[in-house]
This record gives structure tokens, sequence and C-alpha cells, in this order.
């Protein structure tokens, strides 16, 4: 039996998906939002912002339905994944009031078991409305109940509407511990659905007129059991306290770190290093041993004078090699500036993974490849975070529109997961099947950098779709001795509308041009000759 | 697309693609057609992905433009030594060839090939059918002499084509030949260079093709959307697989020309190919099945016997002179176009159907006819009504005459099964009909493609409403929070428009068959049906009428099953014999309840429309139905031929004819033309048009795009008439009407068989509900009224309706004796949601005595604890004397106990009862009335226990409301408060924009007519209400009363006093928007 001072505070976002996409758009909070999940093929509204509401749009509806009532709300589909990251992080944060704090994802939900912490700010009333000053000052809806079980404090917060709470907006925490001898009455006039059972048994309990949880009391234990099974009487015990309920509170992960207290302050490049590396040996111990990767490093060192000075290293691509994290923190013994010395210092390794870290002498293909991370890492490492930019191949017929500059790290490790340079080794394809389907006759070569903007050129070629057979460029002539195409590149029809300055919408012709002298340029007509159009030629770049 | 080059060269478009290769090309056949005849080109190929369906619309075009079509087809061939069906269809090696066919015989084999190929895929899923469309590569080997086949070269050439190329030589014994196309890659000269080198290396020869994807370069951006919708990805990230210009397009043939020039072999090779298939869609001609006609007699002396025959039977008093007449006339022509294996295989079925009591009727232009009288095929007089003669056959043209044949819904399939058993599923096969991209369904494609999300794809395609949207209303689309001025918009309605109409896919005609006397796969390519053990082809009715091919409307009417019930219920209840011909005709009774509109279920006049048209036109005979039937078309309405027709009929207006000649045939309607026929006439007496020409210009009305020709026919027709001294005005009215009648055609045979069914429906009604009603509820689902509503029919003319019962109910709703004369209504267990019919029929059956309790129908019936909560929800235990909650309460117990069935847990359960305290007797809550009445709604859609709006009189009459039936009391111009359960809502296309709603309390259905404005300021209530208060004035004109709303609320809240909580609201059925 649990003790009797057992205390439960249960709060409910209503409106979390919505109000999670209010912020991730950036709208107003009182835009007009419905939240949908996709139930055999059908389009079910889960969740509704507040405005919706009042619009009559309600949970269970169809899209359709909604979208005939309210044509302007928006529709977004339920994002599991946000709203687990943002209970989790709540659920984090609300350790500062009780170790034992749980969150309830199926709906949206946490919970606190507060048992014997409550004095520490005066009391379970005192706590509510402290949390409920903390979320309504980030405007997040929440609705607040604490009670002896966590059964009853699901139920209060679930069904306010039935002790009291008539409007959503009031925010008023319901508080239903010191009531012991009233608890039983209050819930009786909850419905069954606040007994958190399953929808067949709701369902079934409705059909013979069972709709509130007062008149289940009446009926014996036994004749519920032999109709909708043990759960029932379970949950009814569950949600007085006769029946101890167990629950998964969120746990701590164990952090990897290193540290170490000096009793004569460290001074000295040499000494930091010193330091820097012997925490990394441990750090990179406590990876192997608990067969972990890291992707990002701290090194934080607290001065005589109590400033906290942290540096951070990131990685591309998960690794606990100690000769990599030495090289990638080799300078920053000289870039911390240590004043008087340090007397404490510690490392700890985040963006943790499991896994081992790949062979290198099994696989060839990623030895390159890995190079060049380690290149990346190096640079930003050195340059600062989101300064090292790599050019991406885009997939686009536009020559000025197939490349764009990106941020390195960020990108090599999206490579990482897309391209199959992290298959194993026989899971690649034959190299030899792979020459069997190449292109015969491809000609697509494009030249390394284009000149931006083209160059204009005078020209000397039949019309409409010949080749040059002499060009002018910089006061000279260039006799042309062999010339391939025409390659036809029309505008991207479907992006011409909306930035019809930045792309002509003109067809080009692109030749690829030699020289007498050897030079291999790529030029290009701009304009089609037999649909009458005006010709225009231009130079966009050179072969090696 | 203007003539520019006229000088005709000896040139071929080969290869080109229409949009009938679905979501491929991005051009109509006759676009592709049309361009190649003004761009110079002499003969124009095209060759869609494994179909043939698209040939018939090409060669219509091909026809008019007088270029040469060549038929084809393009294959897409598994190259791999084995046929492997499990490999993924990616992991093919696969390589392109196009068909063209040499003559009939190559067209034979093309058409075998395609089938096969086809039919191969019986077993996949439909929507899996395009990706696994390959045709192993030894599937060309049984293709003859009389087809070329072109291996057509890749865009990128891979290792793999000589491969192939070798692969297909050996199994090809017909002409092959190597073609290639010009891409504008950059890589034209080396790829032509090297196709060229391969073909001689080959020794095949080299052939230039257009491969074009569409007919002009706009249509580009179409191709790629068409792309993206087929490969399912958006523009922004299919990249580099888009087009990368514009170039697929038919070009003018003297640049393609230009373009060849340095392989004129190539050229040649194409010219050469375009000579040598001289195959016409037009040599197909159609062979009637010779099974027909019974030891020796020729088939015309058959047709004459079977006639007079059955004229014989028809008037036992003698032949009149004028049905004589017609039958002799009706007999010579069809001899002379050789159509009598047509009739009697339409009289064959129908004979069938009469042998096994299956209730049937024939309609359509040549069921209008005394032979069809006198063979059964209808039971419509041609002694009463004047059949029209160039409607039955038109002799000018080779065209099949058109016989549908409606019969019951329930046991349609038994003809089809004796059609397909009596000439061979080889033979026999069903039309098909070519489902094409709507507005609204290219607008949602489109709108994925450029990613848009579900909210703005939805706001647009909430514009859409219906086929004849006024698309793109600026305000609307700013409501929705759309920049109608945005370019993106405009592109995407753009792109929606020209996608509007393209064939999506094929699917099957509701039931058009189409019989060979040979195999039918020589005709066309078939394919199979989504449902089992069908199949279709290609064509589709407009395809195979311009082809002349024979095509036997098997179809479905609901009322037919309905009035055979009623028969049968009159005959085992009331002892009462009657058939469809057998009715007593005119009578008064009935014609008098119709003149009230009370109209409920009665076969087509129980539209809203209908209805408030019966008190007007207050018919009293039997043509007045006909008229009746035909008024309420958009033909008349929008040819605006009603009003001046009901003026005249209630003698407000003097019935005068345009002119004596006109009398003749317009003197049936008073002088306003109102049937199909009569427009034709008008068009052949006032205009001067012969009966063919007339007929030519229904049919222009009916096919699509058209469009210069109708501007060409109104201007003849319009001068004609004014030339003969008609006024113009009427002129373009009647033709106004023809254009109306073209998609919507509503002729006199038509009208005066449903009439005759109206006629019947309406007779039974009348004299006995208890019986129209039971056999409409049978019959269900049919008609616009739901069973809640029929339930509610029969109780407004006083037949006392009876609860579902377990003791009591069939599976059928049945009929019960009673004090007085007239039967009791016992609802039938069909009504209770989620019970199979066989358990129904099993409790039925096994109820020997009565059941005295749960446990007793348990072990006698076998019955499902799902099949007993269902009933138990419907409340049928009554008669045991359990509530629905009661007995719910009970069956919870019996399926805990029966679901652990394992040995041990049911040993343990059994000691575990004996120790068991004896349960306690619980006292369940007891449901209210409104409880109750919700429950049943929720478990059988209807309940006879109260109306809702009744029982929540109480409760909104304290804000003012009323129920409506207060509008049959209330006068002209009040102001009223009306709330009731919504069971209808119309938007008629004829009716811009108004909406009517059609409430309904426990006494009368009130009609809501709300204006355009209305309907924008109170959308939300107008959709989502079951439950509707609308506040307005009644307008009332004789016996027809509306409400003319002013304003809508949403009731709904009112309906939760039906429940104690918050149990869910039922949701009561309406018939929205049709």
């Amino acid at each position: 039996m649990p003790s009797s001072s057992s205390e439960f505070i249960y709060l409910w976002f209503y409106d979390l998906p919505a109000r999670l996409i209010c912020y991730q758009q950036g709208w107003k909070l009182d835009t007009a939002v419905a939240i949908y999940h996709t139930v055999n093929t059908r389009q079910i509204i889960c969740c509704v912002s507040h405005t919706a509401k009042q619009a009559g749009i309600l949970t269970n509806m169809s899209v359709a339905d909604a979208q005939a009532i309210l044509p302007t709300c928006h529709f977004r589909s339920y994002d599991h994944i946000a709203v687990k990251n943002w209970l989790s992080r709540v659920g984090e944060w609300a350790w500062r009031y009780t170790p034992v704090v749980g969150i309830d994802l199926k709906s949206l939900g946490i919970w606190m078991n507060v048992t014997g912490a409550t004095h520490l700010v005066g009391g379970v009333c005192a706590m509510c409305d402290a949390l409920q000053t903390e979320f309504n000052q980030i405007s997040v809806s929440v609705q607040i109940a604490a009670a002896p079980t966590y059964g009853a404090a699901w139920a209060f917060a679930h069904f306010s509407e039935f002790v009291g709470i008539t409007n959503f907006l009031q925010n008023r925490p319901i508080i239903m511990c010191h009531e012991r001898t009233t608890l039983r009455k209050k819930l009786g006039i909850l419905p069954v659905a606040a007994l958190r059972i399953s929808e067949d048994i709701e369902a079934g309990l409705k059909q013979v007129g069972l709709e509130q949880i007062c008149q289940l009391s009446n009926i014996s234990a036994i004749s519920l059991t032999t109709r909708f099974g043990s759960d029932l009487v379970q949950r009814l015990g569950q949600i007085i306290g006769d029946v101890r309920e167990l629950q998964q509170p969120l746990t701590l992960p164990t952090p990897i770190i290193a540290s170490k207290n000096y009793l004569t302050p460290l001074l000295g490049v040499e000494a930091i290093q010193k330091m820097i590396s012997d925490l990394l040996d441990i750090i990179c111990n406590q990876l192997a041993q608990r067969h972990l990767l890291t992707r990002h490093i701290v090194i934080a060192v607290q001065r005589i004078d109590s400033t906290i000075i942290r540096r951070t290293v990131s990685l591309s691509r998960p690794s606990r090699s100690e000769s990599l994290l030495h090289r990638l923190t080799a300078h920053l013994a000289a870039d911390i500036d240590v004043e008087f010395g340090i007397e404490h210092s510690w490392i700890e390794a985040k963006k943790l993974s499991t896994g081992l870290p790949v062979n290198q002498a099994f696989d060839s293909t990623l030895r390159k490849d890995d190079s060049k991370d380690t290149l990346i890492d190096y640079l930003t490492a050195r340059i600062g975070q989101n300064k090292v930019r790599q050019l991406q191949p885009v997939d686009s017929w536009q020559p000025e529109a197939a490349q764009r500059l990106a941020l390195a790290q960020k990108n090599t490790i999206q490579q990482n997961v897309s391209d199959s340079g992290n298959l194993p080794y026989w899971q690649l394809q034959d190299q030899t099947d792979m020459l069997d389907s190449t292109n015969l006759i491809s000609f697509s070569s494009r030249p390394l950098s284009l000149l931006a903007p083209a160059v204009p050129l005078d020209v000397i070629a039949l019309l409409p779709d010949h080749p040059p057979s002499m060009i002018r460029w910089r006061k000279q002539n260039w006799q042309i001795c062999q010339a391939t195409g025409p390659e036809r590149i029309g505008p991207s029809w479907w992006l011409q509308s909306t930035q019809a300055s930045k792309y002509s919408d003109k067809t080009r012709d692109y030749y690829w041009l030699e020289t007498h002298s050897g030079e291999r340029l790529w030029v290009y007509r701009e304009g089609l000759a037999e649909r009458g159009e005006s010709v225009e030629w231009f130079l966009h770049g050179f072969f090696a | 697309m203007h003539k520019k080059d006229n000088v005709k060269c000896n040139y071929a478009a080969l290869g080109c693609i229409s949009n009938f290769s679905f979501l491929r090309g991005a051009s109509h056949p006759h676009e592709l057609i049309e361009t190649a005849a003004a761009e110079g080109w002499s003969s124009c190929g095209i060759a869609d992905y494994h179909t043939v369906s698209g040939l018939v619309r090409a060669h219509q075009s091909a026809m008019e433009q007088s270029i040469k079509l060549l038929c084809g087809a393009r294959l897409i061939i598994d190259c791999s030594e084995y046929v492997k069906q499990s490999e993924k269809p990616e992991q093919k090696e696969s390589i392109e060839v196009i068909i063209y066919v040499a003559n009939r015989a190559g067209y034979e084999s093309l058409c075998q090939l395609l089938s096969r190929v086809n039919m191969a895929l019986t077993n996949i899923p439909a929507t899996k059918r395009a990706a696994n469309l390959y045709a192993h590569v030894s599937e060309l080997a049984r293709l003859g002499p009389d087809v070329f086949v072109i291996i057509e070269a890749p865009e990128v050439i891979t290792n793999f084509m000589l491969r192939q190329c070798h692969q297909i030589q050996k199994f090809v014994t017909a002409p092959l030949l190597l073609g290639s196309a010009i891409y504008r890659d950059g890589n034209d000269k080396k790829r032509l260079q090297y196709v060229s080198d391969l073909a001689s290396y080959l020794g095949l020869s080299f052939v230039a093709l257009a491969n074009s994807l569409y007919h002009h370069s706009s249509r580009r951006p179409l191709a790629d959307v068409l792309y993206c919708i087929r490969t399912k990805q958006t523009l922004a990230s299919a990249g580099k697989e888009l087009s990368r210009n514009a170039e697929r397009h038919l070009m003018k043939s003297s640049e393609y020309i230009r373009l060849w020039s340095e392989y004129p072999e190539a050229i040649v090779a194409a010219s050469k190919l375009a000579k040598e298939c001289t195959f016409s869609l037009s040599q197909l001609s159609y062979e009637y099945p010779d099974e027909i006609v019974p030891n020796g007699r020729s088939v015309m002396d058959e047709l004459i016997y079977q006639t007079w025959q059955g004229a014989e039977r028809r008037y036992p008093d003698g032949i009149p002179n004028e049905v004589e007449g017609y039958l002799k006339k009706e007999l010579t022509l069809i001899a002379k176009l050789n159509y009598a294996p047509y009739f009697l295989t339409v009289f064959d079925i129908v004979r069938f159907a009469r042998s096994r009591n299956i209730l049937c009727q024939g309609r359509g232009s040549a069921a209008n006819s005394a032979i069809c009288y006198c063979l059964d095929i209808t039971a419509v007089d041609p002694a009463r009504s004047s059949p029209l003669f160039e409607r039955f056959i038109s002799e000018a043209r080779a065209e099949p005459p058109d016989i549908d044949v409606d019969f019951e819904h329930e046991r349609r399939e038994e003809i089809i099964q004796y059609i397909y058993n009596k000439y061979g599923r080889d033979r026999a096969g069903l039309a098909a009909s070519i489902v094409t991209y709507r507005k609204r369904s290219a607008l949602i494609e489109i709108a994925k493609v450029f990613g848009l999300s579900r909210d703005i794809q939805q706001a647009l395609s909430a514009q859409v409403w219906g086929i004849k949207s006024t698309f793109l209303n600026s305000e609307l689309l700013l409501a929705a929070g759309l920049d109608p001025e945005d370019a993106k918009l405009r592109l995407i309605l753009k792109l929606v428009n020209q996608l509007h109409g393209f064939p999506r896919h094929l699917s099957q005609h509701v039931g058009g068959f189409v019989i060979a006397r040979d195999r039918l796969d020589f005709l066309c390519a078939i394919r199979p049906a989504s449902m089992d053990g069908r199949t279709i082809i290609e064509w589709d009715k407009n395809d195979l009428e311009a082809l002349g091919l024979l095509k036997v409307d098997v179809l479905a009417l609901g009322m037919l099953s309905c009035l055979r019930r009623a028969f049968d219920l009159l005959k085992w209840h009331y002892h009462l014999a009657v058939t469809l011909s057998s009715i007593p005709s005119e009578d008064v009774d009935t014609y008098n309840m119709l003149c009230k509109a009370h109209s409920v279920g009665v076969f087509q006049v129980e539209s809203r429309a209908q209805m408030s048209m019966l008190p007007r036109l207050q018919p009293r005979c039997f043509y007045d139905l006909v008229i009746q039937v035909a008024i309420v078309r958009p033909g008349p309405i929008q040819g605006d031929m009603v009003h001046p027709y009901l003026r005249r009929r209630e003698g407000l207006e003097k019935i005068t004819y345009p002119s004596d000649e006109l009398k003749q045939v317009l003197q049936r309607t008073l002088g306003v033309p109102l049937f199909q026929e009569q427009a034709m006439q008008i068009a052949i007496v006032a205009a001067g048009f012969s009966g063919s020409e007339a007929d030519q210009l229904r049919r222009a009305m009916a096919t699509f795009r058209k469009n210069n020709l109708i501007h060409a026919f109104q201007e003849r027709m319009v001068k004609g008439m004014v030339e003969r001294g008609y006024e113009e005005e009427f002129a373009v009215r009647c033709f106004r009407q023809i254009k109306g009648f073209g998609t919507y055609g509503f002729p006199e045979s038509h009208a005066a068989s449903f009439a005759l069914l109206v006629y019947a429906s309406a007779w039974i009604k009348c004299h006995y509900p208890d019986v129209f009603i039971c056999s409409l509820l049978n019959a269900q689902p049919m008609g616009f009224y739901s069973a809640a509503q029929l339930v509610t029919e029969a109780k407004r003319s006083g037949v006392e309706v009876r609860p579902i019962d377990i003791n009591n109910s069939q599976w059928d709703c049945s009929l019960e004796a009673t004090d007085h004369g007239r039967h009791a209504l016992r609802l039938g267990m069909r009504q209770v949601k989620g019970l199979k019919r066989y358990e129904a029929e099993r409790l039925a059956a096994s109820r020997h005595i009565a059941y005295q309790d749960i446990n007793d129908l348990i072990r006698k019936s076998d019955i499902s604890i799902y099949g007993l909560e269902s009933l138990a929800r419907a409340d049928a235990f009554n008669s045991i004397g359990l509530t629905s909650r009661q007995a719910l309460w009970e069956i919870k117990k019996i399926v805990r106990h029966q679901s652990s069935g394992l040995p041990l847990f049911s040993f343990a359960e059994q000691r575990y009862k004996t120790i068991m305290p004896k349960e306690l007797e619980v006292s369940l809550p007891v449901a209210s009335v409104g409880a109750s009445v919700a429950q049943d709604y929720l478990a059988t859609g209807l309940s006879i226990k109260a109306h809702p709006v009744t029982l929540l009189e109480p409760y909104f009459s304290v804000d003012g409301w009323q129920p409506c039936s207060i509008a049959l009391n209330s006068i002209d111009g009040k102001k009223h408060q009306l709330i009731g359960l919504v069971t209808g809502r119309q938007k008629p296309g004829t009716a811009k924009g108004t909406v009517f709603i059609t409430l309904e309390d426990a006494h009368y259905s009130l009609n809501i007519i709300i204006w355009p404005t209305i309907v924008q300021m109170y959308r939300a209530a107008l959709l989502s209400s079951h439950l509707l208060g609308a506040s307005g004035r009644i307008q009332k004109q004789g016996r027809i009363i509306h409400l003319i709303a002013d304003k809508l609320v949403n009731c709904d809240l009112y309906l939760q006093y039906l429940k104690t909580s918050e149990l869910k609201i039922p949701k009561l059925k309406s018939r929205d928007f049709h």
C-alpha cells in the first residue's frame, strides 16, 4: 500500500503539437492550426489550437470536413519526434522539482512524483503555482493537476471540465491532495474514460449505460472482471490508490567526463597541452570501455579567478581515435588565456553514438573520403564553426545552378547517411558490373569552373545551329578546328515565373570547341534561330 | 496550327507518343495528328506503350486531316535469358521496341501480343501493373512477317545494347529495323554514328524516328509534370531526371530532314516503311456471331419470323395498320444494313432473362421501334407514341443500332455469365471506359508535384466544385490565403487546364459487351479488368461507335429489383398477380398522389427537382409522365423550354406553332420541343437538314472537342430556319437545346421506358404502401432516400412499422398480417450494422420455436459473438424481455467465457466457477428515450421509437426554434426559425451556386433554398451540421413550400440532449451534393 502522503502532479499540454508548429513556423499563437494523423488512409484531426477550436474544428474530425468549416486553417501532420523531444526536454527541466519525473507521450503529458519534495517550495499548492507560472511565462498551455495517485492526477488533468474548470484559458491548477476523503466523490463524477482504459472497454461500458466512474462502484469486481477483464478493476484500484502502479521515470544518461583538480595553479602552454592530452586519454578509454563514439568534445578550464573558459571540437563522423582527437585539440593550449593559472579542468564527450569505428584496413574506399573529413574537421577546429564551406553538386541541367556553397561539416555528415560510402565493402556493387552499364557515348562533361557572368563573344557561325568557325575574344581571333554539340538546355521553367530575373528564359545551345592553338572552350548560343529569336554568343568556361 | 508548309513530302513521323501512354505523352492523339498534317508530314505513326487504345481517336483525326496514320504500339522488352517473374522491374535489362503493322494480319498479331502481355498481369494487383509492364523477348517470336519491328536506341546508349539487339534478332522473324531519334543533348552526332554503325554490323536498316512526346514545344512543362506524377517526385527533387529541353515536340518535317541530312538512308527507310504499312482501322469490319440462329434458317428469316410471331402475341386483336407499316419499313432497313444479328442477339439475351424470371426493359434509340416492342425488348407500344425513324438507325453511316437493356441489379451477374458461357471468354468482353483527369484530380496531382503543402492543396481544390466550376475565383483564393496574382499559381492553373481531360487509366464500362464472331483479340487488345474473371477491351464506347462495332449494353437498374420484390410480395400477401405490363393503367388515385408530390421512393420523380415539378405539371395520363421524366433535365432547362411549356399547359399562354409543318412535330408537347427527337426533327423539317445530318449534329454535341464544328452547325441551322421564315430567337433557342441534349440526352424512347417504371412504382406506392416500402428497403442501397427516411414515409402513409426482433425478423424486411386489411412492416435484420447475412439467415432458419433466452439462441443458431452484439445494439432482444443494455451485459459475460479457449485455462475456469460466488443482480442505468433513439441510429441507421426532432423540441423551443413541419400551416412570406435533420444537400450545376437543403422532422420534409451569398456566409454550418437551424421567409405557391434562408445555424449541440453524457453524436446520413 502506498503511504498516505503520496503526491503526484500531472501536466497535460493539450495543444502542444499545434503550438510547436506555431513556434516552428514563426506564426502568431492565435493562428488556426489543426494537427492530423493518418488512420487507414483517412486523415483525422488529433489536436487543434484554441482559435481553430473556437471556429468549430474538433478532434476526431476528418481533415476534409475541417477544411470545409475553416478553409484558412493550417493543417499539419503530427510530428511525433518534435513532441517527444520537447517533452523530454521539459522532463529533464522538471528534475529541479523532484527526481522522479516521467513523460507520457501517448497523452501529451509529464508526470512528477513529488512525494516528500513539496515542502522545499512550500507545499504542493505552491509547487503547482510555480509550475503554472513558469509555463505561463513561455506561453505554453497546460492543465496541471495534483492528486494522491498517478491515475487520479492524470484523470483530473484530462477531464478538468468535470471538476469546475470550464475554460482552459483560465490556466488554474487542480489540487486534490489534501482532500483524500472527497477524492472518491470527485473521481466518481468523471467519465469512465478517465480510468485510462482501452477504447474497447470504454465503448463496452458505454453501451451498457455505464458512463461514470461512480456507476461502477455499485457493481461487484467479479461481474466487471467476467465481462471486461482484469484491467478495468485494476485501473479502478489504481486511481483510488488501493493498487500500486509501476511507472518508468526518465533516467539521466551517465556522462563521459574526465576532470582534474590542481593544488598549484597550472601555468604554461606545455602543461596545459599535457593536461588536455591526459584527460583525452581518459575520455578515449571510457569510450572504448563502453563501446561508444563521440562527435563533440567540450574542453573547459576554471581559472583561479573562477572564470570558466570553454572550447569545443566537432567531428564529422563519430570516432574515438586518440590520434585524431589529439590532432584536433593540439592548437587549443595556446589559444586559452590562463592568466594566473587554472585550478580545475574537465573534458566532456557529447553526441554519443554506439558502434565500432570503421576499420580502415578493410575498406579502401572509405580511406580517401575519411581524409577529407579529417581535413574539414581540422580546418573547422582551427577557423571556427560555420566558417568552412564546400561546393556541393546540385542536380540541375542549368550550369549556373548546378552547384552551391554549403557548410562543409554539416554536409559531410548528411552525405555519409545518404551515399553508399558507408556500406560494408561486400555490399558495394561489383566494379566490373558497373563498367558494363556505363554510357558508351557520353559527352556531357562540364568545365571545372564557370565564368560568372558568361563573357559575350563575337562569333562567325552558320545559322541556325552550326558551331562557330571562328570566335573573337579579347581582341584576338580564335580559329576553331574542332567542335561538338549542340547540347540544348532549356530554362528551368518552374523557377522562371518566380525568379524571372535570376535565370534567363531563353534556350541555349552549348558547344565544346577546340581552337588551333589548343585551347578548349565551352561556349553557348542564346536564342533559337530556327524559331526566329535573336542570337547571342557567350563563353562560359575552359577545359583543362 | 496554321498551314505554313503545304508541300507534302513523303515523310513519316515514327514513334510518336500520345497521352494514352499514361503519364508519359503530353498531347492528345488528335493534337499530334493535326500538328503532323500542318507541319508537312505525309504520315504519322503513333505508338503508345503497350496499348492501342489511343489509335481510334488518332484514326478519326487522321481521316479528317487526310493524313496517313500508321498503327502501332511500343513495347518494353525484357531481354533477360529466362522469364523471371520475381525480379524487380528496375533490375531488368530492358529495351524499347516499336511495332508497326503492315496489314490486317499484322494488326491481329499485334493485338494478340498485347493481349498476352496484358493478361499475364492478371494476378498482379491493378496498382502495380504499370510497373510490371514488360514483354519478354521470346514473345516477339510469335509476330508474323506482317509487322515491322523497330529497335529503338535509347537516349543513353549502354554496353547492353549490342547484347539486347542480338537477343531480339534471335527471336524476331518479322522485318527488323534499328531506329534512333535526335534529342539535342550534345551526343546526337555520336549516337547516330554509333547506331548507324551498329545497324550495318547487324545487317539491319537504319530508320529515323521522331519519338515526339508532345505536339508543341510549349508542352514541355506538362511532360515534366507528368514524369513527376508517374515517379511520385516533386519538381524540386527530380533534378536531372526532368527534360533538359523542349526538343521532344513534333517538329516541322523540313527541319527534321535538315537534322537528319547526314543519314538520308534513315529517312528513306522511314518513308519506305510508311508506304508498306497499308493497314487502316477502317478495314476492321465487324462480323456478327452466328450462334443466335437455330437450325438452318437465315438470320433475316429468323428475325422476320420472330417479329411477326411477337406481333401476333402483342396484338391478339389484330395488328394495327400503322404498326404493320412500321414493322415493314423497319425490317426492310434492317435487311438492307444487315443488322438482323444484332437484334437477334439482344432478343436472345432478353429471352434468357424472361426464362429466368428476371425483370428487364430496353431503352436507347433503336429500342424505340415496333420491332423491339414485338420482340418483348421494350414495353412501350409504338401505337401510342410515334417513333422517329431517323433516330432508329441512321442509314447514311454504317453505324450500329443502339439498345440498352436494364436488368434487376441483383441478378445482372446471371446475364453476364450467360453471355460469357454462350460466346466464350475469348469472344465476349466488356468495353473500356476511359477515366480522364478532372480539374480537381489534376489540381491535386500538380500541386503535389510543385511541392505545395496539403492545406494549400486543399484550399485550391476547394475552389473546384463539380465539373462545370468557375475556376479561380480571386475572392475565394484570397479568402483561402492565396495570392491570385502569384506567378506560380498562374503556372499551376495553366497546367491544370492542360491536364484536364487527359486519360488517366482504363476502367471497365458498366455493361457494354462486345461480342465477336472470331477471337476478340483479333479486333483489339484485351486486358484483365480489376474485377475477377472479367476482361475488357481497350476501346471505350465512343471508339467502338466510331469503328462501327456492335455493343450490347447490359445494365443494372435497382428499381427493377425493387419491382420484382414488390410483385412477389403482392402475390404472396395479397394474392395478386401483376407484371409490368398488366398493372391497371391510367389509375386516377395514382395520379392524384403524384400531383401532390407524394413521390418518395417512386422511380425517377423522387428527386427534389422532380418533386417540385410534379404539382406544377399535374400529370394526369401516361404521356404526362413521359414529359415529367424528360422535362427536368439539363437539355430543356438550358434551352429554356420548361417555363413556356408550363405556361401553355396551365392555359396562361396560347398554344401556337411556328409553322404548320412543325405542328406535326410539336403537337404532343404543346408546341415546345422537349425531346431530343423533336429537336432533331426541327432541324430536319425547319432547317432543311437531312436525317443523317441531324444525327451528325447531335453526335457533334455529344463527342468531345469539336468546337469549330458546333459553330458551323449553329450557323447552318439558324440560317436555314430564318430562311424558312422562323424567328431567329426561336432558332437559337432550339439550337441551345440540342446543345444541352448533347451531353445529357433524353430522347422520348428513354423517357417512355422510364415513365412505365414511374407509373408502376407509383401505382404500388399508392395502393400498397406497405409492399412498396418493404421492397424498397430490401432493394437498398438505391434511390435518393435513406432507410430512415423510407421508414418515416411508411409511418406517414399509415403503415405500422414493427421493430427488429430475433424472434420475428428475417434478413429482409417482411410483411406481417394485422387485424385490419393492411399488413404491418417488420424490419429485417439487414438493417443491423455489422451483422452478416448468412448469420441472420441461419438465425431465422433455426427458429422453429421462439428463442427463450440468449443461451438458447447461441446453442441453436451458432451465431458469432460479433453478430450477437450487433443484434443487441440494435435492440432486437425485446421479445425475450431484455433491453439493449441488458442484452449486451449478458453477452459480455459469454464473450469472456468463450475467449479463454485453452484446455488448461478452461479447466481452471470450471473449477473457478464452482467456487465462484453467485453473481449479484446488477441494475444497469435505464436508457432515456433519447439515448435509445441515438443508439438505434448508430446500430441500424433508423429508429422507430421517435423522431429525434420531436424529442429535442422541448430544448430548442426554449431558444425560439420551431420544427420544420410548421411550414405546412404557415402563410406565404412569413418569417420563421425552423429546425430539422439535414437529409440532403444539393448544388445542381444548372442553379449557379444556389444550394438546396432538405430538412426533415417527424411529419414533413421541407426544402430550404440558400442563395450563393448566404452559402458563402454560413459555409461551415451548411456543410457540417446534422441538425440545422434555418431562419428565413416561407415561399408558398400552391402546394409547393420552400423556405428562403437568410441565416443558418449549426444546431448539433442540441443533439447532445439525446444522451445523458458526451456519448458520440450519431452520424445521421444525408445525401450530399449530387
